[in-house]
């Protein structure tokens, strides 16, 4: 036997392909449009005609009466509670006395055709009453203004949804003290998530009880709005993700509106029910990114220490509240940066209007605070003549710091230095702030009128750092289960509550499954998540999939071939005290039982290896053994992030990963166009499970982020939105994308499997800063706000706004 | 008003990979519906359903097109490929297989409309430039990968293809 082949089986680490990529290049992904459903309805929607008005009548006679059309349903047709609001209980199924914008939903029709569905939702006459609206967060305050909530049942004041604040050391006698303050006012917009496949479900309802499968991050969400909106018990609704063509927080909580309409028709119909957006459905209804007004103020010694911070945020909710209140939870949290600043506060007002919806969107309320304390962060190094780099290793956070709110950081390592260095070497930081300050320096002194239409560029780099906590700290529950089976043949069958949409997860739970059982990759199947077959374990968002699902897939997966390894230790005549119990972390077993054997994939099939001897034994047998023997091949994995202290105290995240990206561009003085050239991007993952899966999250992070910073604005009038299509909503193309440089940061974590840590988000939520902050120094002034359009960089660099 | 429940249908006649296809359908439907109901070929998706995103790229004559844009009676006489009729798992067409190993897939709902643009235009060009590369795939949008990995997935099959390169 070649000793090659004798090698430990290691599977995590690698750039394996996707476990989901041949149906994928082969057009043979299944998504909820290619499901085959028998006979199946369609679901239409009626939208609101007003952002905010009284409903006085529905009448749906006339459509009714079209044939083929087989249901009107509106909200008195909802057999359990009007509500899919997972934080407040503020968003109806349906509208019930009122609409409070443009997206809510009055009616669906549901018919034999899309088309005759289509055409009975348009017949649906609606008379409201309309009321006068709010459509700017500053103006929902003041006192006479009109009121999306008037009862004030969540908790609202008034058209205040929620005010967060925290005060960390005397910030105000750390300002007097302070050699420079700098004091700026930051207006980040929305982004809409543009994932290509829009929202969509399928209800399919049998008796009391139905099965969802939809386009989904959250499928216990979805269950848990459809068992409340039908009245039904959660054991009774069974949610089944399918393939999601891109989600980006997105698909948090708003297929929760998706199903409960579907389910809503299927159970009254008793027929299968397909409900898919459209595009301008989808952007024009679902959440985005919230828009923010911060005021940030902070202030430092003259050597570039920072003393104080001072925030305040006013943030666009919309109708209604979303997640609106972990999304302020972040944003409070991440508002003074990844810096050392010991006296703080910050205070934030997540306001209702009668906008668009605001909501969970890939960084969640990060990016937006990370870029106003990041083009703070260069105009304090402007005033103080510092390069932005200096200031920057000046003040970070490192380990055993506290962090602006005052979390000890015992746990996280120096990954944002590492990040710093390694993003700030790569992209030649110094020599080209260097070399662009002289370029702009010799264009600005060349006579205007020599030079030629599109030559008059102006060059610059800019950077961002940030921090970003890891799952759901104290938000909201954080824990996740998942089985793991052996079947007879040796392979492994995955249970988990996580979802795939993209990133990657089948494949990186895959690899968890393979090393853990000791198994080539493909032994595993990852199933699709369904709710009910684990227990609840979250969303699939905050980042916490890959850290928190996966290191319960690492545990599910070691106590079912726990059996397996018991034998083999027997066989070899090991004679190791293997107690009754398993553990519930395996770590330390484990080490012990590879001190004497070891997984190993031998002419294809895995075995395990005896270290003293070098005897092999099939896995196969061995696991045929231990089901003969009637034997235990299942485990069931729990695991919990370490937010809650011995102490009964909370963390506000169990931990934290870091990034630094540099973004190099090139202005047009004349027409202000933005050509983002490079992004080096350095994150910091704790460890890379799939080093080409890592790198993909960190590209498109960081050109979604791109997007955020120069082309994506949203276009509201009164609360309508004008631009909901692709002409007019743009993202970036391959014109647009710059050329990008991932770097790949390994700082450890102690909880996450083999010590990964999240990468989802980080990816994305340095980015903008980075590039406003390039945009700043090319054109000699800070632009805050996005998007840096044409049109907004003219205004800037012409003293228009 | 109710035309549509019993629309008079019209005779189509084209070649679907390869194959030659004759069929009635109702001359208002669009091509991607009858591409996805009537043939099976689900490849092609719908991401806005005019003509924006390119997730419903088909190749018709040599060219790629929005099959959301079109009605069936515009393929009449046409020789259409959907990646149905690009390869299988067994054998398959090296684009897909330099997606794979480039990385270039995460969420996979444009990657059939940009492998099938990418078909074009290493039938056109042996060796694109990274600027050819980015106008042929820029009407397929992509949300996930930030292009670079579907860029290198280019050259990779280009490689594949016609050899010579790195």
């Amino acid at each position: 036997m070649d000793s090659e082949d004798m090698r430990e089986n290691q599977v995590i680490g690698k750039s394996h392909l996707r476990v989901d990529g041949w149906e994928k290049v082969l057009g043979r992904g299944i998504y909820t449009k290619d499901l085959g459903i028998y006979d199946p309805l369609y679901c239409s929607l009626k939208q609101s005609e007003h952002a905010h008005a009284e409903i006085i009548e529905i009448d749906t006679t006339e459509a009714r009466a079209i044939k083929g059309v087989v249901g009107i349903f509106t909200a008195d047709d909802i057999t359990g509670i009007n509500n899919v609001g997972v934080i407040n209980l503020d968003q109806p199924v349906m509208a019930d006395d009122r609409v409070r914008h443009y997206g809510d939903v009055v009616a669906i029709a549901v018919a034999e055709t899309k088309e005759l569905a289509d055409q009975a939702a348009n017949m649906i006459k609606v008379n409201y009453k309309p009321l006068p609206g709010v459509f700017d967060p500053v103006e929902a305050l003041k006192k006479d203004s009109p009121l999306v909530h008037p009862d004030g049942k969540y908790g609202n004041k008034g058209n205040l949804m929620s005010l967060m604040e925290y005060q960390r050391g005397d910030f105000q006698k750390a300002f007097e003290e302070a050699d420079v303050i700098i004091e700026n006012v930051y207006r980040p917009g929305y982004q809409e998530h543009a994932f290509i496949e829009t929202e969509g479900c399928i209800a399919l309802s049998h008796g009391e009880k139905i099965t969802i499968y939809g386009s989904l991050q959250c499928p216990f969400y979805v269950r848990d709005a459809v068992a409340n909106a039908l009245g039904l018990k959660r054991s009774n609704v069974r949610v089944i993700q399918v393939g999601v063509g891109g989600a980006f927080g997105g698909k948090e909580d708003v297929p929760s509106e998706v199903a409960t309409r579907a389910a809503l028709a299927s159970y009254l119909t008793g027929r299968p029910v397909i409900n898919i957006r459209t595009r301008e459905e989808s952007i024009s209804i679902h959440t985005k990114r919230h828009p923010m007004v911060i005021r940030h103020k902070i202030g430092a010694k003259k050597d570039g220490t920072l003393v104080a911070a001072d925030v305040d945020i006013i943030s666009d909710q919309g109708a209604y509240c979303s997640v609106g209140k972990y999304v302020q939870k972040r944003a409070v949290v991440h508002a003074c940066g990844p810096y050392v600043i010991p006296n703080s506060r910050v205070i934030s007002r997540f306001v209702y209007t009668n906008n668009i919806l605001t909501g969970a969107f890939r960084g969640f309320g990060t990016p937006q605070v990370a870029m106003a304390v990041e083009e703070q962060m260069d105009e304090l190094a402007n005033a103080l003549d510092m390069d932005p780099l200096t200031l920057r290793t000046k003040n970070m956070l490192r380990k055993n710091d506290l962090t602006p709110k005052g979390q000890l950081l015992d746990n996280c390592g120096d990954g944002l230095e590492n990040c710093i260095l390694s993003a700030s070497k790569k992209s030649e930081w110094k020599l080209k702030r260097h070399d662009f300050n002289r370029f702009n320096e010799k264009m600005n002194k060349k006579d205007q009128s020599e030079i030629k239409p599109g030559e008059n560029i102006r060059k610059g780099i800019g950077m961002s750092t940030i921090m970003y906590g890891v799952a759901l700290g104290d938000s909201a529950p954080d824990m996740a289960t998942a089985t793991c089976q052996i079947a007879e043949d040796g392979s492994v069958i995955i249970t988990t509550g996580g979802v795939e949409m993209g990133q990657g997860a089948k494949t990186v739970l895959s690899q968890i499954a393979a090393q853990e059982v000791g198994v080539p990759l493909h032994y595993v199947n990852i199933l699709d998540a369904d709710t009910s077959i684990v227990q609840n374990s979250g969303p699939s968002v905050a980042s916490r999939v890959t850290p928190v699902i996966g290191e319960a897939t690492r545990r599910a997966a070691y106590k079912a071939v726990r059996q397996v390894r018991k034998l083999a230790m027997e066989k070899f005549g090991y004679d190791y005290d293997y107690g009754e119990e398993e553990f519930e972390d395996g770590e330390n077993e484990e080490m012990d039982v590879k001190k004497h054997i070891y997984p190993a994939v031998i002419d294809g099939e895995p075995h395990i290896v005896d270290r003293a001897s070098g005897k092999k034994l099939r896995f196969k047998d061995l696991v045929q053994e231990c089901y003969f023997n009637t034997l235990k091949l299942i485990g069931l994995g729990y695991s919990r992030p370490p937010t809650l202290l011995e102490d009964g105290s909370y963390r506000d995240y169990y931990t934290y990963s870091f990034a630094c990206h540099i973004a190099e561009v090139e202005v047009d003085m004349d027409t202000g166009v933005v050509d983002v050239k490079k992004i080096t991007a350095a994150n910091d993952v704790g460890r890379a499970l799939n080093p080409m899966s890592v790198e993909g999250q960190i590209e498109g992070g960081a050109v979604q982020g791109m997007g955020y910073a120069i082309m994506e604005g949203l276009v509201q009038d009164n609360g309508k939105i004008l631009n909901p299509s692709f002409t007019d909503y743009l993202i970036p193309t391959a014109l647009d994308a710059p050329e990008l440089i991932p770097l790949i940061i390994e700082e450890r974590d102690d909880f996450g499997p083999y010590g990964a840590k999240g990468i989802g988000e980080p990816s994305l939520i340095p980015t903008p800063g980075a590039v406003l902050n390039a945009v700043g120094h090319a054109i000699g002034k800070p632009i805050r706000m996005t998007p840096a359009s044409p049109e907004n960089v003219w205004k800037v660099i012409n003293d228009r706004i | 008003m109710d035309e549509c429940m019993e629309e008079k249908k019209i005779r189509i006649f084209y070649r679907l990979n390869g194959k030659d296809i004759e069929t009635f359908v109702p001359p208002k439907k669009r091509l991607i519906d009858h591409l996805r109901e009537d043939m099976k070929q689900l490849s092609a998706k719908e991401g806005c359903g005019q003509g924006e995103c390119g997730a419903c790229t088909i190749i018709m004559d040599g060219r790629t097109l929005c099959s959301c844009l079109m009605t069936v009676g515009q393929a009449i006489g046409k020789n259409i490929t959907t990646l149905e009729g690009l390869g299988t798992k067994d054998k398959p067409h090296p684009i897909q297989e330099a997606f794979l190993k480039a990385g270039a897939v995460q969420c996979g709902f444009c990657t059939p409309g940009m492998i099938l643009s990418v078909k074009v235009l290493l039938d056109n060009n042996q060796n694109p430039t990274e600027e050819e590369i980015k106008e042929a795939i820029s009407g397929n949008l992509c949300r996930c990968t930030g292009y670079g990995k579907i860029m290198k997935a280019v050259k990779l099959a280009g490689r594949e293809l016609y050899g010579g390169g790195e």
